[in-house]
């Protein structure tokens, strides 16, 4: 009995340490890099003619495509723990995704994770490759450990450089990126787009916006926005159009409108809107698209000292006439530049012709793309001022 | 060694039909349905739902015929006597290789999201150890440990789900039947694969105390399930559309992955969901892991059953480790699902139905002319 007892007894200490040291994914906290924004460069000296003779890189033949930078926080600095750099960056070039991990692995003492990635990073000359775009896209599509909510832009610099510019505020440009995307007040001139939805929107009507991020003057700035398209880059939009074409999609909630009444500026804030955006096919087989647009606003700005009074229906009835004139124009020209110029659907009319027309789409969607250039567009922007404020 | 007295009521019972067919199915429910259907896929889902529930009250008939019966002693009663042991046979072997695809798929997607040093093995040896515990503690713990868990894996799912939908658009699922009806019909077997586990209660209901809340029970089962399925589906599709869908591997995952709870410090929430979501995964092969083992037991007509859990356990792990790929399980789970599963959920239970009417009236002529 005993002898069994101490058999049971050897057995169980034998099996805990083959149980408890089990743990293959184990790394410590304070060993984790958590990388916060990763940039790509297109490798300028790019030697074609080598990749296309190699299936394969070799010791011999390396071939450089990215050049990939990633940067992350000093955690012990936040926690108040040491001093030092507030942030690290590590760049290099490589032939793809991985290897540029690989290589970096290599100069690094941290264990990279990318859990809790904020910002990504193209510059316009690597996004203008189809081939390389679809590849980062893809790798972002697959893993399993990158988030689907970081934010994605693209830069007329070099990525590098975005990531290298000093904020000035002691942090890292990924968790600066992500404060100012995400704050109270969102900024109207800029694209928003999450990764996962540009992916969304790229697979459903084949085009998206893109924030675009800017240096200007050693800081950075978020600006406009890139439109994507066959998953590459075909233009940009500037900061008045990409606030233009948010208001089109009804993204844009807040804006201020300065506009010229009776020779004199005033400033209209609007304060909430609709949009709805209708497509169908007339008799002659041409595609309309009519987009109505209900805005609500306050008159936030009139003139010192002159008679005309703002706090007068029909003085603002005036307004609201101006400004259903010069805005709904403005945002029709807007319209046809993206619709004749970049041949671009960002408005999902097809989406919209695929859902509610689903006859018309069915006799349309071979052509499509030579189809939506030639669709009349009609905006019909209706401001109404509620209010002038406490002043007469 | 009676721990129990074997005997389950019909709320348990509920409990394991739900958590049985509730498991690795619904993850990768919404791209079968985006694929299958495009904008159609919650009609789709509703007409599956419609005629799973017929099989379920079918099914639901032939065991009120022969209450506490098991298949194997149904069979008997119907046909003939070593008819039954096949039938049972059948059954095991069945349940078995769908138990050892659905550790394979288990263990895939533990190691892609959880544990992507651990080996697989590991993985699925610790699972299977951890398995056979409940298995050998018997029906009722199982009935017991399946009314814990359904709300403890379910609840904090749907609940994270919820978070998604203000990005929702449900302007997905237009235009409405657009999708040629013969290919909603033809793509019904390939949704089997979510409702498979159902079969099941022909053995369950052996069990079960109270047989005259069956019926309720099945039907309560049944609707709950599609419920849930509705709510997964209806959100993933209206999150990500129908093209996304349909690249996504398990987009239900995916769709976890995407929320994150405003104004919380707790980024990548995900981890706790598919951490109670593999305790319901868990639960469905514990269940069938103890249907296998049942079945075998009445086979081999051994009083004992708590041997057999140990026996099969090297068996399911050498033969889940089978498939070269996650792509290759898919696909075998999906050939299973259709031509296998479609035999053993529909056609036998249909069939003994069937012949039941048939030999009771021959029975009852024998008896009248003798």
């Amino acid at each position: 009995m005993d002898r069994k007892r101490i058999c049971i007894f050897i057995l169980i200490i034998a099996f805990i340490p083959l149980i408890s040291s089990g743990c293959w994914d184990k790394v410590e906290i304070d060993e984790r890099a958590f990388i916060t924004a990763i940039g790509y460069d297109k490798y300028e000296e790019d030697d074609r003619s080598n990749e296309e003779r190699l299936e394969k890189e070799t010791q011999e033949n390396p071939i450089n495509r990215y050049i990939r930078t990633a940067t992350y926080p000093n955690v012990a600095l936040i926690a108040g723990k040491q001093e030092g750099e507030p942030f690290f960056i590590y760049s290099t070039t490589s032939i793809s995704w991985a290897e540029g991990r690989r290589q970096v692995a290599l100069r690094d003492n941290k264990n990279y994770d990318t859990n809790h990635l904020k910002a990504m990073i193209f510059s316009e000359e690597l996004a203008k490759d189809e081939t390389l775009f679809r590849e980062i896209f893809d790798t972002f599509q697959r893993s399993a450990f990158l988030n689907r909510k970081l934010h994605f832009f693209v830069t007329p610099n070099k990525a590098q450089d975005i990531l290298m510019t000093d904020t000035g505020k002691n942090m890292d440009v990924g968790l600066y990126i992500e404060e100012l995307m995400e704050k109270e007040i969102r900024p109207t001139r800029a694209a928003r787009g999450d990764m996962g939805n540009i992916i969304i929107d790229l697979n459903e009507s084949n085009g998206a916006l893109a924030p675009r991020i800017v240096k200007s003057k050693d800081r950075l700035k978020i600006s406009g926005a890139g439109i994507l398209k066959d998953n590459t880059i075909v233009g940009v939009l500037g900061e008045l159009e990409t606030r233009n074409a948010l208001i089109l999609k009804g993204e844009n909630k807040v804006v201020d409108y300065t506009i010229k009444v009776d020779g004199k500026f005033l400033v209209v804030n609007q304060t909430d809107l609709q949009t709805e955006m209708k497509a169908y096919e007339d008799k002659e087989g041409k595609i309309h698209v009519n987009f109505t647009i209900n805005a609500e606003g306050d008159i936030i700005q009139h003139y010192f000292e002159t008679p005309e009074k703002a706090f007068d229906a029909k003085y603002i009835d005036r307004v609201n006439k101006k400004m259903n004139e010069v805005i709904s124009k403005e945002l029709e020209d807007l319209f046809e530049k993206i619709q004749k110029d970049f041949e671009v659907d960002i408005f999902k009319v097809g989406e919209h012709l695929r859902k509610f027309q689903p006859d018309t789409w069915e006799k349309i969607k071979e052509d499509w793309d030579e189809i939506y250039p030639k669709a009349k567009v009609k905006v019909d922007f209706q401001m109404n001022v509620r209010r002038v404020g406490i002043e007469r | 060694m009676d721990r129990n007295n074997d005997m389950i009521v019909s709320n348990q019972l509920f409990s394991i039909l739900v958590i049985t067919v509730i498991g690795i199915g619904v993850l990768s429910l919404p791209r079968i349905l985006a694929t299958e259907a495009g904008p159609d896929s919650l009609i789709l889902l509703l007409l599956s739902s419609i005629i799973f529930l017929i099989i379920a009250l079918v099914t639901q008939r032939l065991i009120m015929k022969f209450p506490k019966q098991n298949i194997i002693e149904i069979t008997n009663s119907v046909l003939f006597k070593p008819i039954g042991i096949l039938v049972g046979l059948v059954y095991f072997i069945y349940i078995f290789i769908l138990i050892t695809l659905e550790v394979r798929a288990f263990g895939e997607i533990t190691k892609n999201f959880l544990l992507l040093n651990t080996p697989i093995e590991v993985i699925i040896i610790i699972f299977l150890i951890t398995t056979i515990y409940l298995v050998r503690s018997g029906i009722e713990s199982i009935a017991r440990m399946a009314v814990i868990i359904l709300p403890l894996s379910i609840i904090p799912a749907i609940f994270i789900s919820l978070v998604a939908i203000p990005d929702l658009d449900f302007t997905c699922f237009l235009p409405i039947l657009r999708t040629p009806f013969a290919d909603l019909i033809r793509a019904l077997p390939k949704l089997f694969f979510s409702f498979i586990g159902f079969e099941l209660i022909l053995i369950w209901t052996f069990f079960v105390k109270d047989t005259e809340n069956i019926k309720k029970t099945v039907i309560s089962a049944v609707g709950f399930i599609s419920l849930v399925y509705f709510i997964f589906t209806g959100i993933t599709i209206a999150r990500f559309g129908i093209a996304e869908n349909k690249d996504l591997i398990w987009p239900v995952i995916t769709l976890f992955r995407d929320v994150d709870i405003p104004g919380t410090l707790v980024e990548n929430v995900e981890v706790v969901i598919m951490a109670t979501w593999l305790l319901s995964i868990f639960m469905t092969i514990a269940i069938s892991y103890f249907g296998a083992v049942f079945l075998l037991s009445r086979i081999l007509k051994s009083k004992e059953h708590n041997y057999i859990p140990v026996i099969l356990l090297p068996i399911i792990y050498v033969l889940s480790l089978v498939p070269d790929n996650i792509a290759e399980v898919y696909d075998y789970l999906d050939k299973f699902s259709i031509y296998v599963g479609t035999v053993f959920v529909i056609a036998i239970p249909v069939m003994l139905l069937f012949i039941s009417f048939f030999t009771k009236k021959t029975k009852g002529g024998i008896r009248k002319n003798g």
